[in-house]
């Protein structure tokens, strides 16, 4: 009859276990059902059979309650809420039972009429439904999710008000126990099929392994209705006893949550808060739309309600006096949880109202800058077969030469004129290749480089030593590490700073540009430091669109580009002012894990021969 | 002071001033007869009538919430007319039997919501009138409930029980501090504003304090039974609806500026909407004050429940269709910044990828130049090497082979260079798509 065990996962991993959760769950509910209708038709009625009625019940709850406890604390987010509103209804039926096993076993007197536990035994309702209200597998805004704690206050707070109204005012009337009694048989009967209804939804608009879990809550929602629907008027019909064949339904629900915890366990540990999404999760459904509505309709009707009172005024004034005031501070209490979701609402909207705001101007500027920008995307391809073509010819040229030199004596004007060309074609050749990997867009490929060569590489291509009144030093101190990081992107960078320096020490006229490169352990650290006019805004250069040069010249998202590339490789950029005048850029790369083969020949190594 | 007036401006101005002297002289030089009452009553119709022309010529002006500004104004004017109408009503018909004076009330009460409205729309600021949709709850929330105030602390002592001498206090007190409220609030804005601003400001803030005195000064005529309908008394009233022409007259003047601070308008709207809410929650106390207070009758307090509980009602109808609103907009704000903050992502490559080609676009140049160096050194080399008498065939041809993919090569580097000089050849890359809102 009940199967929500066979559509439970086993959670991948880990040795499975001798007997699933879920199995132990329906297997132990049953046997809760079983003891309880055995020891209904075995024992007559007396002590020894409420004992054992009382205490199954009990350990029932408590088994169910540190079940619920022990998911709450493993689970996260949503399901951890959910567990906790379980642990709560769980507490509140636990504490319900024991005030009424310590007034039968204890004191040996049936339980008088008692406010805290009547008002206990129906609230605890209200956490319950609200845990298969919440949708716990469907992903949420994280706004909506505090709305919806929100509307469960509200919620919570308007059935408290209800049953004080309707239910708990009567007790106040001399003589209104009778009133009373068949009052909260009314109510509770009405929220037992309230919770039916609220499971059932839940259940059927649940999907995959949740609504496994979710049957059994259901199944629990409807063996509570049923159960207490029957002792509450067998109990008015004085027909009632602990131990007695009404128990059967209550008993097997109690059982029922703590197969539920037993079921839904592995929910607990799937969702660790590094785990990936659950793939089935899925935006936030109706229900929580319907909770929200709920509680607005519920904050309406409450003057409604006061206004029905007016209009009926005729009974005692005692009544009168407290219903009225109790509505007046239902309203005010309610409004005041409205006030408070009205106030994170339009927080929320404004907020994410300037964050669209903010992302489209961003939008616009880049789209402003890509119209400046948009006719040099052919450029790549024609760098590329242009460097390509090049590249073709020096090889064979290489070869003219090769079989020149194998065909004439060694030392003769010929082979030496050859020998020569060859050179410089190879120098021609590893150019035309560095052009042609930059102009090539390739993901970022690691493999472990040599800095100098590359950095030399860099200077020669930026020609930034060609101008008459610069000097660049470039000097590596002690034995440095290579790096691990994608040459042609990290060429671009360095070509970036350099053109940066280059352009500031020209504005100042000239000046010396000193690269140093030295092994920081684990990193490599390579500073550029010059004695230009230094940075005006250090802490802003790295900003997209940050640019000192005139209008027209600098785009202001170079350096920001370094920094992307630079932060990709885990490696870190930095730059400010030096003390003794002009401006420093210092950038950290990880060196290349020392275990790993030496790397193959340095793609934008260049032999500068002659 | 009267900058571009047009002529028909000056005719209303005039008109209005002319009414006015009008009333002065009938004042002065008239006993009290039913004439001078009617008289009394006519003046301001024709005032209001002469403001509202005058604001009704500011409705075009398309400069921030100036249009609505002058709406309300305008309905504010209505309301006020509707009650004078009513006082001339209630004056006649008070020569044969005691009318009621509850409708005057209401609309003179109403007329004021409207335009505290008006002010609190901000019309100087350029800024003002975003997300007015939601505002205009909070609007109607303030407006129904000092309405239920009025219902609970006055209107009983008309409709349930006649008693004037607690219905009056009552009326009058709501009414001063309703003039109260929009005298300090104007008296703020005017000392943050400068220039035509300020002195717009304080010319409200006269009108208002006459307005308020004049109330003052007609209840305490009226409770003396020295009151006399349409004579000095009368004037303060009459002053401030002259003051109300003339500033509408003046409105094509002013120019809505940016606020100094640039989230004000949105703080603006938040605690509108929180007072809005804060007047609600006082609703259950006053409730809760008046099921204490002695010496109410029975039917009194009874009606002021229904009051409570009806307008509770209907407040929060209106928070529950405001909240309704405010979960949909935001719900789709998130999603739309959301697909916006995507497309962001996306144009930021696209920038990225655009500027390492700008890049690619300076270091090419520069490396046109340094490949063609050696290019020319193997050419020489080469044309050395076919000179030399001692060549081989085989050489020779070799030799040849090489000039020629020097050749080629220096053609690869100029046409690259001249592309380079020239890149209005290239493709437009794809523009980022737009999102839609």
């Amino acid at each position: 009859m009940i199967s929500g065990q066979k559509s439970l996962p086993t959670t991948t991993g880990q040795p499975s276990p001798v007997l699933p959760p879920s199995w132990l769950g329906l297997f132990l509910t049953l046997g809760a059902a079983s003891v309880t209708l055995l020891a209904a038709l075995a024992l007559p009625k007396g002590y020894a059979l409420a004992f054992i009625g009382d205490n199954l019940q009990a350990v029932l709850q408590i088994t169910a309650g540190a079940l619920a406890f022990r998911n709450a604390l493993r689970a996260h987010s949503q399901f951890r809420l959910f567990w906790f509103l379980v642990l709560l209804g769980v507490l509140m039926w636990l504490v319900s039972q024991l005030i009424w096993c310590t007034y039968e076993l204890w004191f040996r007197i049936p339980m008088p009429d008692s406010p805290v536990g009547d008002s206990l035994l129906f609230l605890k309702l209200v956490p319950f439904a609200a845990a298969a209200a919440l949708e716990p597998d469907k992903t949420q805004d994280s706004p909506f999710r505090a709305f919806g704690l929100l509307d469960l206050a509200i919620l919570t707070l308007a059935s408290l008000y209800l049953f004080a109204f309707f239910v708990y005012a009567y007790r106040l009337l001399p003589g209104g126990t009778q009133i009373y009694n068949y009052h909260f048989t009314l109510a509770h009967t009405i929220a037992n099929q309230l919770f039916v209804l609220v499971t059932g939804m839940a259940f059927f608009r649940a999907v995959g392994e949740w609504r496994g879990v979710l049957r059994v809550f259901f199944f629990v929602a409807v063996c509570y209705a049923i159960g207490s629907d029957f002792s509450n008027a067998a109990i008015d019909l004085g027909q009632y006893y602990t131990g007695s064949l009404y128990d059967l339904p209550l008993n097997t629900s109690m059982a029922g949550i703590v197969w539920l915890c037993l079921a839904g366990r592995c929910f607990s540990q799937i969702h660790r808060a590094d785990a990936p999404p659950h793939p089935q999760r899925k935006p936030a459904g109706r229900l929580t739309f319907v909770s929200s509505h709920a509680a607005l309709f519920v904050t309406i009707s409450i003057p409604l309600i006061g206004l029905w009172l007016v209009a009926s005024h005729s009974g005692s004034d005692v009544l009168f006096s407290l219903r009225l005031h109790l509505t007046l501070v239902a309203i005010f209490l309610l409004t005041l949880l409205l006030s408070i979701k009205q106030d994170v609402l339009s927080a929320n909207l404004l907020a994410s109202f300037q964050h669209l705001c903010s992302t489209y101007s961003s939008i616009d500027r880049l789209k402003g800058h890509l119209l400046q920008t948009e006719k040099l995307t052919a450029l790549g391809e024609l760098v590329a077969t242009a460097s390509r073509q090049i590249s073709s010819c020096m090889t064979q040229i290489q070869e003219q030469t090769s079989s020149i030199i194998s065909r004439s004596q060694d030392e003769s004007r010929c082979a030496s004129l050859a020998s020569k060309i060859s050179q410089y074609a190879l120098r021609t050749d590893a150019l035309a290749e560095s052009l042609q990997r930059f102009a090539q867009e390739t993901p970022l490929e690691l493999s472990s480089i040599e800095v100098k060569p590359l950095l030399e590489s860099a200077l020669h291509l930026s020609r930034i030593a060609k101008h008459p009144n610069l000097r660049v030093d470039l000097h590596e101190e002690g034995l440095v590490s290579p790096v691990l990081g994608d040459s042609s992107q990290l060429l671009h960078v360095f070509l970036q700073i350099l053109s940066n320096a280059a352009d500031a020490l020209q504005e100042a006229g000239g000046g010396q540009l000193d690269i140093s490169i030295r092994a920081c352990d684990p990193q490599i650290c390579i500073q550029f430091a010059d004695n230009g006019p230094g940075i005006k805004h250090p802490e802003r250069v790295f900003e997209p669109f940050f640019t000192t040069k005139p209008i027209g010249k600098g785009t202001g998202l170079g350096l920001s580009t370094c920094y992307g590339i630079v932060r990709q490789h885990n490696g870190d950029i930095s730059c400010g002012n030096r003390l003794e005048g002009g401006a420093f850029f210092t950038i950290f790369l990880p060196s290349a894990p020392s275990q790993a083969p030496q790397p193959h020949e340095p793609q934008f190594a260049m032999e500068h021969r002659g | 002071m009267t900058p571009g007036l047009t002529p028909r401006h000056k005719l209303l101005l005039g008109l209005a001033c002319a009414v006015f002297a009008s009333h002065l002289l009938v004042a002065g030089a008239v006993k009290p007869c039913f004439a001078k009452t009617m008289f009394g009553d006519v003046v301001p119709c024709v005032l209001l009538v002469l403001a509202i022309l005058a604001a009704r010529h500011n409705f075009s002006i398309q400069r921030g919430v100036l249009p609505l500004f002058w709406k309300l104004m305008a309905a504010g004017f209505v309301q006020l007319l509707l009650s004078e109408i009513y006082w001339i009503y209630y004056d006649s018909a008070a020569r044969h039997s005691t009318p009621s004076s509850v409708l005057g009330d209401v609309l003179f009460l109403l007329a004021h919501v409207f335009f505290l409205s008006a002010f609190l729309l901000r019309p100087h600021s350029a800024s003002a009138g975003r997300n007015l949709r939601l505002r205009h709850f909070d609007f109607a929330l303030l407006t129904l409930w000092w309405l239920a105030l009025y219902a609970y602390f006055a209107l009983p002592w008309q409709m349930v029980v006649s008693d004037l001498s607690r219905y009056v206090p009552a009326n009058y007190t709501l009414d001063f501090v309703q003039h109260l409220v929009i005298i300090l609030g104007l008296l703020v804005v005017c000392f943050r504003e400068t220039g035509r601003w300020r002195l717009f400001y304080a010319r409200y803030v006269f009108a208002f304090t006459l307005i308020a005195v004049g109330n003052l000064l007609l209840n305490v005529a009226i409770s003396r039974g020295i009151y006399d309908s349409g004579g000095f008394y009368d004037t303060p009233f009459h002053l401030s609806l002259l003051l109300f022409t003339a500033n509408a007259l003046f409105g094509p003047s002013l120019q809505p500026r940016e606020d100094k601070t640039p989230a004000r308008e949105i703080q603006q709207s938040l605690w509108t909407a929180r007072i809005a809410m804060v007047a609600i929650l006082t609703l259950p106390p006053i409730a809760f004050l008046g099921a204490v207070e002695k010496g109410i009758p029975g039917n009194v307090a009874s009606f002021r429940l229904y009051v409570i509980f009806g307008a509770l009602l209907l407040l929060s109808a209106l928070v529950f269709r405001k909240l309704a609103l405010l979960t949909r907009e935001l719900a789709h704000l998130v999603r739309l910044s959301q697909a916006s903050v995507e497309n962001l992502k996306t144009v930021q490559a696209q920038a990225v990828h655009a500027e390492k080609l700008s890049a690619l676009g300076r270091l090419a140049a520069g490396a046109t130049h340094e490949i063609s160096n050696p290019l020319t050194a193997i050419l020489g080399y080469s044309e050395i090497l076919i000179d030399l008498p001692a060549l081989s065939p085989p050489d020779r041809e070799s030799a040849q082979n090489i000039q020629q993919q020097v050749r080629r090569a220096q053609g690869a580097v100029d046409s690259l260079r001249n592309s380079l000089r020239n890149p209005d050849s290239a493709h437009p890359i794809p523009e980022a798509q737009p999102v839609d809102s």
